[in-house]
């Protein structure tokens, strides 16, 4: 092999490497899907219809169901201890609002069948479980008792941004089902 | 009259078809087989197997700690991948042990061997490339139908319709797995009309929540929450990936959208484009299976004091094509069907429900090892007992001569 030749071999390799080295990454077009699973039917039993406006974020420990609306607005739907009144007083206790002593009179929303009541509150936030205090915060939330749980939706933000999302809430929470598996 | 010396391709066939290609390859995986193993209780199995084994591992620089150090620096002394060394060793045995070789009844049993060699080094190509596994968890009276890679991390994308998910179209793992944390991949999703910008890909990662304000200029946050990068675990099955993932529409006047995704979010994020809503999600690559599997029980013991398993079986019952049938798994006992292995690799117990975690491999050369050793039996047995007859009937030639000499004498 001449000089030459062995010349133009090692400028050809030094070029494609040279080429590789330089290329941008290509798009890469995704066609490939899968089959649904078990798996794809959740973590829990809960299935939900959520709004187009709010966005899904990933669940806590705490909060089986995570959403956001709007710029700092909050849904979560969660399982809670103690009795129903319990936990509508803590909410309220939480906008310094006085405790009540019958839920009777509050308004009532059906949720999975059972009938649940619909918790609201304006005014500043104490702040609490991981969240900062807020002034003119507001709150809707419904409280359900399912057996022996109690099942909360609860939704947090500025108090005309919650206004604005009370419907789509009681939409959300009459539209929660038990999942019935095997969603092929 | 000076002998003309042999031509390139006659030199290049006797050098990939020699003695001492075949000795230095065999010897070169030895050395690899003995480092990797050192290198693995520090590096982990999955970082090893990658560095050394993979196909795109040309060479390896071995990362041991005794190795003699000069100024400081550890002495890099650079090997050939084992892939490279064994691509090359089946070219050599190939050429030399089944082309080069002299033919005939002689050397019929060493001809078998060779092939048998090759043929194994074919099974570890194929099982390298065409083999999947992942593990299965079922708890206790509870059914599955997929199972779950130990280490590949792929971004799902579904549309939810009515708050049940559609049939995800699935990134390609291997593509994600070789993102540098600086580079930025951008993959398009023709049938639903987006373009997914994948970046800030973590290997070990963990979800943060920050504040909005106070968040540094270089932190990407979303809804309050951000990724921290993390070291990178040597169990690689413990290593949590994380990434930032830009959703853009073909859509006039939307905005692309920004998520942070990590693996061990148990749910999707969504984004809502032109009315529609789509769930994206980091998770390890999930592999649905041509039948379920029903836990029926699941018994098992942990050495004492431990959380250790000593012992674990599971009764199960496949379904399949509409039929079911009951199979006891234990330990060396797999169940087999459609070119599926399912051995049980893990048990649990917390207390509520006892768990069984089935190891699911598909091989499609499974059984080809067993095979080759039995034609290498074969061709060594043939070599060796042709041999031995050989050798009886010279001795026994010679004994004869050395008694007619004997009588001769005497």
């Amino acid at each position: 092999m001449s000089a030459n030749s062995l010349r133009l071999i090692c400028i050809s390799m030094l070029s494609v490497v040279l080429f590789l080295s330089c290329r941008k990454a290509e798009n890469i077009v995704v066609n490939e899907r899968r089959n649904l699973v078990v798996a794809d039917q959740g973590n829990h039993s809960l299935l939900a219809v959520m709004p187009p406006e709010w966005r899904q974020v990933p669940s806590t420990e705490f909060r089986m169901l995570n959403y956001r609306f709007g710029e700092s607005g909050e849904v979560f739907v969660g399982r809670s201890r103690g009795g129903l009144l319990t936990n509508i007083n803590r909410w309220l206790g939480q906008f310094g609002k006085p405790a009540i002593e019958s839920a009777d009179d509050l308004p009532k929303v059906e949720v999975l069948g059972q009938s649940g009541v619909l918790v609201e509150a304006t005014g500043d936030f104490a702040g609490g479980m991981g969240r900062a205090a807020r002034k003119n915060a507001g709150l809707a939330g419904v409280i359900v008792a399912i057996g022996d749980q109690i099942i909360t939706v609860k939704m947090m933000g500025g108090a005309e941004d919650v206004a604005a999302e009370q419907v789509r809430l009681i939409k959300f929470c009459e539209g929660l089902r038990i999942s019935q598996g095997g969603s092929q | 009259m000076a002998k003309a010396s042999p031509s390139i391709p006659v030199r290049l066939f006797r050098f990939f078809s020699g003695f001492g290609l075949a000795v230095t390859c065999l010897l070169l995986l030895l050395i690899l087989t003995w480092l990797s193993t050192l290198e693995q209780p520090a590096k982990g199995l999955y970082e090893v197997q990658k560095r050394y084994y993979d196909a795109e591992a040309w060479y390896v620089v071995p990362e041991l700690n005794w190795l003699p150090k000069i100024n400081g620096k550890p002495v890099s002394l650079p090997l050939p991948g084992a892939y490279l060394v064994s691509a090359v060793l089946f070219v050599n045995l190939f050429l030399g042990g089944i082309i080069r070789i002299r033919k005939g009844w002689r050397n019929i049993g060493v001809v078998i061997s060779h092939f048998s060699m090759v043929s194994l080094l074919i099974a570890g190509f194929v099982s390298h490339h065409y083999s999947k596994e992942g593990i299965m968890a079922v708890y206790q009276g509870d059914t599955s139908d997929f199972a779950q890679s130990y280490t590949e991390y792929t971004i799902e994308v579904a549309e939810i319709v009515n708050g049940e998910k559609t049939r995800p179209y699935v990134l390609p793992a291997e593509r994600l797995k070789s993102l540098a944390a600086d580079e930025s991949q951008t993959f398009q999703l023709p049938d639903l009309g987006l373009d997914l910008e994948v970046s800030g890909w973590m290997r070990n990662s963990a979800r943060v929540k920050v504040d909005k304000e106070n968040a540094g200029q270089d932190v990407i946050e979303v809804d309050g929450w951000a990724l921290r990068w993390l070291e990178t675990n040597p169990t690689e099955e413990l290593n949590l990936a994380g990434c930032h993932v830009d959703v853009i529409t073909g859509v006039e006047g939307v905005e692309s959208k920004r998520l942070v995704l990590h693996g061990g979010d148990p749910n999707a994020c969504t984004v809502t484009i032109d009315g529609k809503i789509y769930g994206l999600r980091l998770m390890r690559e999930i592999w649905p299976m041509p039948f379920q599997v029903r836990l029926d029980k699941s018994i098992g013991e942990y050495y004492p004091g431990t959380r250790k398993p000593s012992t674990f079986q599971s009764d199960i019952t496949r379904i399949a094509d509409g039929s079911e049938q009951s199979f006891r798994i234990k330990m060396n006992e797999p169940m087999r069907y459609g070119g599926y292995t399912l051995y049980q690799a893990r048990w649990e117990d917390r207390g509520d429900r006892p768990m069984s975690g089935f190891a699911i491999v598909k091989n499609p050369s499974d059984q080809w090892p067993k095979y080759s050793l039995y034609i290498s039996i074969l061709g060594l047995t043939i070599h060796f007992g042709m041999k031995l007859g050989g050798f009886v009937g010279k001795s026994s030639k010679s004994k004869g001569k050395d008694l007619t000499s004997n009588k001769a004498t005497v």
